[in-house]
């Protein structure tokens, strides 16, 4: 492929901050990707195009688009077409599979994936469960599919990484414009493991209509979708529908009827998705038995003092300072206890001063 | 026959002698002074002149000239009064000769010929007798300050007809005693005692760590989780101040005319509250005649910054140089002042900006983005300033005070002090104190582990995320709390510890 035409590909890309998936299969279904801008005047009078998207296509921003290739040459980003080798077939179930895929970092789009996802205003309980089965589904060999947002997707991803696993994080935005900017840390994270996965070209900003759409994705992707908190509207929801549609497992994580946070999870355990307390519960059902959940190696040893403290938070997340005041032990051992589990990894720190066993 | 008295100029925290000399000709009355006064000098032309007639005493109408000398000095403030009636009077013959040879003379005026105390004496007699004055002729109002120095001679006036007197030799002054020292290093017990707080254990032992180190802590909590009281008692911990710290913390005092009439010697280490408004010459000090800012005030106390994200940013960074260097340094046209800032400082925020996030008691009504920037008011440089992240938990008024029943501060302070003189003697020869200025060589030589512990704590690093700068701080740490169990080297209780004072967690 020339220079020329590599870069007219590229630009194509940029009409998915204008148009959306569907309207853009509707150009290449008339037009080959090469061909698009110089049949822009037709293109625009058939399809009745949006202003913003006719404009694009009658002037593209050249110099725009030649960072943009210059810059995925440098990062490593690769724009996979569909229909290449290497698109996931998987997306084809959908109505409007999108036309490209911006890929960045390891690996490809292959493999057994699960959707984990949750509100961005999670409680200490959905924390907590995120990082347990997540770390237990991830030892077991899944994939993590997720999507990079605040609250659980975050704790989703950096459970799987903490498990070295891989995880696969699905944006709205383009790859410079990481979304939320807290995260953008934990995205440099996922790509030394785990794939970044964008319909928008890198310099494309976060639109409040990219994360349905995004949505569609995370259950494309994914073998089966976890919904661990949801609130009563949660954008989670909608991923659960999106997969309900392509016939993907739904799972959900109940949670006290008194948390406005479990609102959306039980509602979906009403409309039958299954009901998930522990990571086997997802392995059957997606027939994965086979798959088993390979135990932490090394299995650490604990001494009689962490076992107890580790009773002690077996039934819900504490506050340090109740744990403290529950301990037989001064704070300062409490505290090299405490220490001495997360290092072991099973127990974990919770915003706020909380701990929580995985 | 020019009349010459010997005064001081105060610069920063160095005093430099200052000749008086007076002359009085014949020639058009005036009353003229040179040698770079300021404002406050010119204006003593006008209390001179009204003290010395007020006091029964000729004031000549000639030409009258007074020189300040170094000539090239600035002069600041109203201690130059009395040296310049002293030789005003004798440049007239009202005096016959100064009977007193090396005698240093301040203090200022008033109309009716009354002697007024000064800012800074006791800086300036200290460098004073250090460049071998011994005799010091001072208001009584501060004398106290003077007599605080080992081998003075202090002789108080509170007017000017007894200054006169004395030089005369009409009048016999005894030099003023200094009260016994002993009797300062008594004092009566603190007021405020962590006794008084029930609850908040893990608070109260990360404050004891954070002292027996100096370390900088700051703390994360809701409003009413007991910030300020926590902070407050710092001091009533800290190892009482010795003779020579009291005096440094008194000097500074002493030049921004804090110190009381009564007590010339500041016994307790200070504790400073700057509010977040404050500007940045309050906090690190500054003017045309530079005066010591907060950080000084709180030389050798603690410096408790509430609200931390609020104050200027600008405030901020500021202290950032003087934290590394333990002395501020503020540089003029005129020169550098410096004045000393060893602080241990104690920061206090609210997790969000309304102050409720994950307060189980009330719902916190911030976006994510608010809390975000909330928390980047404070640079990156400034946060490794702090050694101790401390989350302090929401508790109710009740369970904060209730009937006590909490450790002394006495006890506690016992343990820090005990610590403080292991680091203090294992540091002598390297011109540190406390195992907060651990850095570098000295770092990987005081924290050196053994293998089980270095194990630990790259196992830790790894499933933890902890960035350079944190492992440091740990090793740091542990240090401090292997010295509070009175262990030489660190063991893996003591890094486990000291790993819960990251306070990593993100609260967005």
């Amino acid at each position: 492929m020339d220079l020329e035409e590599e870069k007219t590909k590229f630009a194509v890309t940029f009409l998915a901050a204008y148009l959306s998936a569907k309207r853009i299969q509707d150009i290449l279904v008339r037009s080959d990707p090469a061909m698009v801008f110089s049949r822009a005047k037709q293109l625009i009078g058939e399809l009745a195009l949006p202003e913003a998207a006719s404009q694009w296509l009658r002037e593209p921003d050249w110099k725009k688009v030649e960072e943009t290739v210059s810059w995925c040459r440098a990062q490593g980003v690769r724009l996979l077409w569909r229909g290449e080798a290497g698109y996931p077939l998987c997306l084809e179930h959908l109505s409007d599979p999108p036309s490209w895929l911006y890929l960045w970092g390891k690996g490809t789009l292959e493999g057994a994936a699960l959707a984990v996802v949750g509100t961005r205003q999670p409680s200490l309980y959905g924390r907590q469960v995120t990082a347990r089965l997540v770390g237990d589904l991830t030892r077991a060999g899944l994939i993590i599919v997720s999507g990079l947002a605040r609250g659980l997707d975050a704790e989703a991803h950096r459970a799987t990484l903490e498990n070295s696993g891989r995880t696969w994080a699905i944006l709205g935005s383009g790859f410079q414009r990481l979304y939320p900017p807290e995260n953008v840390g934990l995205a440099r994270r996922v790509l030394s493991s785990g794939l970044l996965v964008s319909e928008y070209p890198p310099p494309i900003e976060p639109a409040p209509w990219h994360f349905p759409a995004r949505n569609r994705l995370i259950a494309a992707l994914s073998l089966g979708v976890l919904v661990v908190e949801a609130g009563e509207r949660s954008g989670t929801l909608l991923t659960a529908d999106f997969a309900l549609d392509l016939g993907i497992e739904v799972f959900a994580v109940p949670g006290p009827i008194t948390s406005p946070q479990s609102v959306g999870c039980h509602r979906l355990l009403k409309q039958g998705a299954k009901l998930v307390e522990k990571a086997e519960d997802v392995l059957e059902e997606l027939r994965l038995e086979l798959l088993s959940i390979a135990p932490q190696i090394p299995q650490p040893a604990l001494s009689a003092e962490e076992e107890q403290l580790q009773q002690l938070l077996a039934a819900a997340p504490l506050s340090l300072e109740e744990i403290v005041s529950r301990c037989p032990w001064p704070a300062s051992k409490t505290l090299a206890l405490l220490s001495m589990l997360e290092v072991k990894g099973l127990v974990r720190a919770l915003p706020g001063s909380n701990y929580a066993i995985l | 026959m020019p009349g010459k008295v010997t005064s001081y100029v105060l610069d920063g925290l160095s005093a430099i002698p200052a000749e008086v000399e007076v002359d009085a000709s014949s020639g058009l009355p005036s009353f003229t002074i040179v040698g770079l006064p300021d404002a406050a000098v010119q204006e003593s032309r006008q209390r001179v002149r009204a003290a010395v007639h007020n006091s029964g005493y000729d004031f000549p109408l000639c030409r009258i000239t007074v020189n300040l000398a170094p000539a090239d000095l600035r002069k600041e403030g109203p201690l130059f009064d009395l040296p310049i009636a002293l030789s005003l009077l004798l440049a007239t013959g009202q005096i016959d000769s100064l009977c007193q040879d090396g005698l240093v003379v301040l203090g200022e005026l008033s109309l009716s010929g009354e002697v007024k105390t000064v800012r800074g004496i006791l800086p300036i007699v200290r460098r004073a007798r250090g460049a071998g004055y011994q005799r010091f002729l001072l208001p009584a109002e501060g004398a106290m300050e003077a007599a605080l120095v080992q081998g003075t001679s202090v002789f108080p006036v509170s007017t000017l007809r007894q200054a006169v007197d004395f030089l005369r030799g009409d009048l016999v002054i005894p030099p003023l005693e200094a009260p016994d020292w002993t009797a300062y290093g008594q004092e009566p017990s603190q007021v405020i005692d962590f006794a008084e707080i029930r609850g908040q254990e893990t608070a109260k032992r990360a404050l004891e760590v954070a002292v027996a180190g100096n370390h900088h802590l700051i703390m994360v909590g809701s409003p009413g989780a007991g910030k300020t009281m926590l902070a407050r008692r710092v001091v009533t911990v800290m190892p009482p101040m010795t003779f020579e710290e009291a005096l440094e913390v008194s000097e500074v005092y002493s030049i921004c005319g804090l110190l009381s009439k009564e007590k010339a010697l500041l016994t307790s280490r200070p504790f400073r509250a700057p509010h977040h408004t404050t500007s940045y010459a309050g906090m690190v000090g500054g003017g045309s005649n530079p005066v010591p800012g907060e950080l000084s005030l709180a030389h050798h106390g603690v410096l408790f910054l509430d609200e931390f994200p609020e104050f200027r940013r600008d405030v901020l960074e500021a202290l950032r140089q003087p934290l590394e260097d333990g002395r501020v340094q503020i540089t003029r046209v005129h020169g550098t002042a410096v004045f000393p800032a060893q602080v241990m400082m104690v920061a206090a925020m609210n997790p969000c900006p309304c102050g409720f996030r994950l307060d189980p008691r009330r719902e916190c009504r911030c976006g994510a983005g608010e809390v975000r920037r909330y928390w980047n008011q404070v640079s990156g440089p400034i946060w490794d300033r702090f050694d101790i992240h401390l989350q302090v938990p929401p508790l109710s008024l009740e369970e904060l005070t209730g009937d006590g029943g909490g450790e002394p501060s006495a006890a506690i302070a016992g343990r820090v002090a005990r610590c403080r003189a292991l680091e203090a003697e294992r540091y002598a020869p390297f011109g540190i104190r406390t195992n907060a200025q651990l850095g570098g060589k000295l770092l990987r030589r005081f924290c050196a582990l053994d293998s089980s512990e270095q194990a630990f704590l790259r196992q830790a690093a790894d499933r933890l995320l902890l960035t350079a700068r944190s492992f440091d701080r740990t090793l740091k740490l542990a240090r401090t709390i292997a010295d509070l169990d009175s262990q030489e080297r660190i063991r893996l209780v003591h890094l486990a510890e000291a790993l819960q004072y990251r306070g990593a967690v993100d609260w967005i």
